[in-house]
Formats: structure tokens, C-alpha cells, sequence
């Protein structure tokens, strides 16, 4: 019987993120735990996934799981950390539902942490370039930005777009940002103001880019409806969200040997697996969080999730497509480019901020009634893509 | 970055001579060499080695805050090539070129140069980057 139980999401926290130089990752999960097991009525996890990437070079921290898991009240718990570069998280989410699905725990709690201001700048952007082949593509002093630019700068030419037609994206997030309290830059911005942002890694300025932050997110799953009715009576709730459909998919680590460079092939894959799981098409979707580290990737993953052709999509979104209202809403957390990009754990804010827009309890831009979520986050140049599928249930 | 004698001493086929696997089955070049053809999954691979062909420029970025141990080198030039004969992609540094003089499809050939050093045990690597085949770019230009 324990197959056919369906899982449920219960219970969901997160931290602002920020440059938090006065917070460890320890305090920093154990805020989000903390309130993603007040959210769920106080139960108690069996087991603990952690979705991290940095913990061994810019914290000098393996035994992060067991580390964090001890300081959340929660020592002695099964406990392990899943790495999958910038779709850590995702892909931590994938394990822990695996965990509560096959039985192995009834409870699960999934967090992401990752604490990228501990050094100076150098080491923290050589650490994201890890998420590339360190042989072939960061020996040769590849960043990771650098080698999304070369995705952008082919996919602008390709198709005809400039600067200013890609900036349509950033100017949207930060728009939406405003309202998210979790989000690290909560502000406005301009076109002249993406436009003259120092450039990073041509054609990428600042501004095409999502910040380096610091934060914490976590949810807490349980198996069985009967489970999950009562943590929502429990705490007055009466929206269930239910986990529909969850997949995993992989590419080369290296850009160079991909046969085609403008198709974010695992997301492809990923996207289609689990919509079949959860037995929904595209047009089912109603919300979405789309994984934007750069502008790019954010248009990519609009035409590789069956949202828009191939080409189309910048156009589409200049146009006002995919803005709150329309069917699938985008990103109205500000997405990773203004409530930030805290590395592993944004594949569980991603999640988390799902779980809120179908209860219509997100504290910031709300959703227009969803009943379908998706949330895709990716690692590398979507060298992981982990794409969840969540619903809503009365 | 961790120099690491082992690493860079086995790697020194790819980093002097583009070091590939070419399969015998569906004949094209795996680069970075895999064991197995990544395309067919063909285990029937032999020698192959780029640094025979020119290539062409794909896409290319200037990288302006590059990672640690190439701060020297700001602005870094890193293309996406396709060599010409093999129509196999890499990611490689650009040199002995000005920013406003790289385009797409120009004609790009390989050369040795060096590509960083560790400062403290002073060990030095070289490695392939490429420069524009002489006379494609400059005075000869049209």
C-alpha cells in the first residue's frame, strides 16, 4: 500500500537572503527548519537531505548534513547531503521524495543551504566554476558566467536579438522582487540601469545576472493524505499540496560536446517525465518558477518546458507573456535573478514558494489561483535538470 | 587554482596536442576523450588529435572578473570553436586577437602558449589556445 500513498508538502520555510557576514550556514538552517517545522504543526522529521554545492571549498565543511541536522535539534537522524552544482537542491528534493515514497521514513524534511560570502570574490567565482569540467573548460580560466555568455551571445545571434530585446527579463524580476520580504533585491530597476550595469562576461552584465547571496530553505514532506489532513487540521489549514510528478535528468558537464547548444536537453527530458508522472501537459500549468542564474537560461527554460518555441520566447516576454495573469504565471518571487540565487538551496525556495502561491499564502506578488505548480532548477548549464510538479488539493 | 603534478602531467596530451577519441563506429571526435563514445556508446575508439585543424569561431565572451589564478590575464577570451574538418566543438582561450577583432566564422588555428603559473612552486602550464590564421584578420582584411 505504501506505493499508492501520495506524498504532500506540509510544511515550508526560508531565511531572507543576503550578505549574511554576521550568520553561519548553522543559523541560517536552523531558521528555515525551524519555521518549516512550525509551519507543519511541529512535527518531527525522520530523516534530513541537504542540498548544498560549497560547503567543501568556501566553507571548508564537509558533514554538512550531520553538522546541520544537530544544530536543528535533530541529531541522530539519517542525514546526508546531495550535491548537483546550482540544482543541488532540486535534485536533494528528488532523494527525500524517494525516501518518503518508498517508506523508507514517513517524515522527511528537505533543506538547501549555502553560505557564498565567506571569502573574497575570486574564490567564491572559482568555486561556482566548479559546475563546469575542471579539465577542459575551467583549466583554460572559464568562468561560469563566461560560458553561459557563450550560450547567450550564440542564442542572440541565432535569433536576432540585442542587449536591450534580453533585458525585458531582469527588469521583470526586480519589478516583482519588491514585494517578496525573502528576496535580496528588493528593488526596482530600469532598462538604461541593465543596459550601463558593468559588464561580467560579454554579453552578460551585471544585471543579466543573479547575485551572490547567502540563505536557507527547507520543507517537510509526509506520506499518506490521511498524514497530511491531520497536520492541516492541526493548524487550521485547508489546502493540501500534493507532489505530482518529480524527475532528474543529466547532460554533459562540458558545452563543447553537446549536440545542440541551444536546447537545455535534461530540462527537455526532465520536464516531459514529469509531467507524464503527474498527468498534466504544459498547458496545465499554472505557476511557475523558472531557473533564471542568467536571462538566458530563464528564456531557455520557457521554450524547453513546452511554453514557448524555440527562439520565441524573449519576444513573447517583451510582448508580456508570462506575467502575472497569464497562464503559466513566471517567477513573481522575483526568480533567481532578484530574490537571489543561494546556490543549493534555491531549488527548495523554488519549492517552497510553489507550496505558498497554491495556498494562497505567498507574502508577496500572489498567483492568480493555481492549481498546478512547477518548479525547474537546474545545475551547471542545466547539466541537472530537476523539475517538480506540485498540486493543489482541498 | 590547486596545481596538482599527477593531474596536469597525465592531462598533457589534451593540453599540448587537443588529445581526442575518434569513434570507429559513428566517427565522431569525443573531446574531452572518453572510454566509451559518448554519441553510440561504441567502445571501439582510436587516437585522435584536434591540434591537426583549424577552427572556426562559434561564440566567444571576454571574461572581465576572472576566477583565482588568471587575474593577471583580465580580460580572459574564451571562445566556442568548431574545427573545421571534424566539426568538433571546444571550449578554448583566444589569443594574439583584440576584442573588436573577433567575429563569428573567423578562421582561428591552434598554438602552444602558456596559460597560467603556480606562483609559489613556480610550475608553469602550457597548454593549446588559439590565434587568428594569419592575414584573416588586420591590414589583409577586406
Amino acid at each position: 500500500m505504501i506505493m499508492a500513498d501520495k506524498v504532500y508538502i506540509v510544511g515550508v520555510g526560508m531565511t531572507k537572503i543576503g550578505r549574511w557576514y554576521n550568520r553561519s550556514a548553522k543559523d541560517l538552517f536552523y531558521e528555515a527548519m525551524s519555521k518549516a517545522i512550525e509551519d507543519a504543526g511541529g512535527v518531527k522529521p525522520q530523516a534530513l537531505v541537504i542540498g548544498n554545492m560549497t560547503s567543501s571549498v568556501l566553507m571548508e565543511q564537509d558533514s554538512l548534513a550531520a553538522l546541520l541536522a544537530d544544530h536543528s535539534g535533530l541529531r541522530g537522524i539519517p542525514a546526508f547531503k546531495v550535491e548537483a552544482a546550482c540544482g543541488s537542491g532540486g535534485a536533494a528534493f528528488y532523494a527525500g521524495y524517494s525516501l518518503v515514497k518508498s517508506g523508507l521514513a514517513d517524515i522527511v524534511a528537505v533543506g538547501g543551504v549555502e553560505k557564498l560570502t565567506e571569502g573574497i570574490s575570486s574564490e567564491t567565482t572559482k568555486a561556482l566554476a566548479q559546475a563546469a569540467d575542471a579539465e577542459y573548460e575551467v583549466f583554460y580560466g572559464a568562468s561560469f558566467t563566461g560560458l553561459n555568455a557563450l550560450v547567450a551571445r550564440y542564442y542572440m545571434s541565432k535569433y536576432g536579438y540585442t542587449r536591450e530585446d534580453m533585458a525585458y527579463w531582469p527588469l521583470r524580476m526586480h519589478e516583482y522582487a519588491t514585494s517578496n520580504p525573502y528576496a535580496q533585491l528588493p528593488k526596482k530597476t530600469s532598462l538604461e540601469a541593465i543596459i550601463k550595469s558593468p559588464v561580467v562576461a560579454e554579453p552578460l552584465h551585471l544585471f543579466d545576472c543573479s547575485p551572490i547571496g547567502d540563505g536557507a530553505a527547507a520543507v517537510i514532506l509526509v506520506r499518506g493524505e490521511g498524514k497530511a489532513r491531520e497536520v492541516s487540521r492541526r493548524i487550521g489549514r485547508d489546502v493540501l499540496v500534493e507532489v505530482r510528478g518529480v524527475a532528474l535528468s543529466t547532460d554533459s558537464v562540458d558545452l563543447g560536446s553537446r549536440t545542440d547548444l541551444l536546447t537545455l536537453t535534461s530540462t527537455v527530458d526532465a520536464s516531459r517525465q514529469a509531467y507524464r508522472m503527474a498527468g498534466i501537459t504544459a498547458k496545465d500549468v499554472d505557476y511557475l518558477e523558472v531557473h533564471d542564474a542568467f536571462h538566458i537560461t530563464g528564456y531557455l527554460a520557457l521554450e524547453d518546458m513546452g511554453f514557448a518555441t524555440k527562439g520565441e520566447a524573449p519576444k513573447l516576454w517583451k510582448e508580456g507573456r508570462f506575467a502575472k495573469g497569464d497562464k503559466p504565471e513566471v517567477n513573481l518571487s522575483g526568480g533567481l535573478k532578484a530574490r537571489g540565487h543561494p546556490v543549493g538551496a534555491t531549488g527548495i525556495y523554488q519549492i517552497a514558494e510553489c507550496v505558498l502561491q497554491l495556498r494562497g499564502e505567498f507574502p508577496g506578488v500572489r498567483a492568480s489561483d493555481p492549481t498546478i505548480a512547477v518548479a525547474q532548477n537546474i545545475g551547471g548549464i542545466a547539466t541537472y535538470s530537476a523539475i517538480t510538479v506540485l498540486g493543489r488539493a482541498r | 587554482m590547486r596545481f596538482s603534478i599527477p593531474r596536469y602531467w597525465r592531462e598533457r596530451h589534451s593540453h599540448y596536442r587537443l588529445y581526442a577519441k575518434k569513434c570507429s563506429k559513428c566517427g565522431r571526435v569525443n573531446y574531452p576523450p572518453s572510454n566509451i563514445c559518448r554519441y553510440c556508446g561504441s567502445t571501439e575508439l582510436e587516437d585522435y588529435y584536434l591540434d591537426r585543424e583549424k577552427a572556426k569561431i562559434i561564440s566567444w565572451t571576454i571574461i572581465y572578473p576572472a576566477p583565482e589564478g588568471f587575474e593577471e590575464q583580465r580580460p580572459r577570451i574564451i571562445a566556442l570553436l568548431e574545427t573545421l574538418e571534424t566539426k568538433t566543438r571546444i571550449i578554448a582561450p583566444l589569443t594574439d586577437i583584440l576584442p573588436e577583432e573577433i567575429k563569428e566564422g573567423l578562421i582561428v588555428e591552434p598554438v602552444l602558449r602558456r596559460i597560467k603559473e603556480d606562483r609559489e612552486a613556480g610550475l608553469i602550464h602550457y597548454a593549446i589556445a588559439y590565434r587568428p590564421v594569419i592575414g584573416s584578420i588586420g591590414t589583409n582584411k577586406q
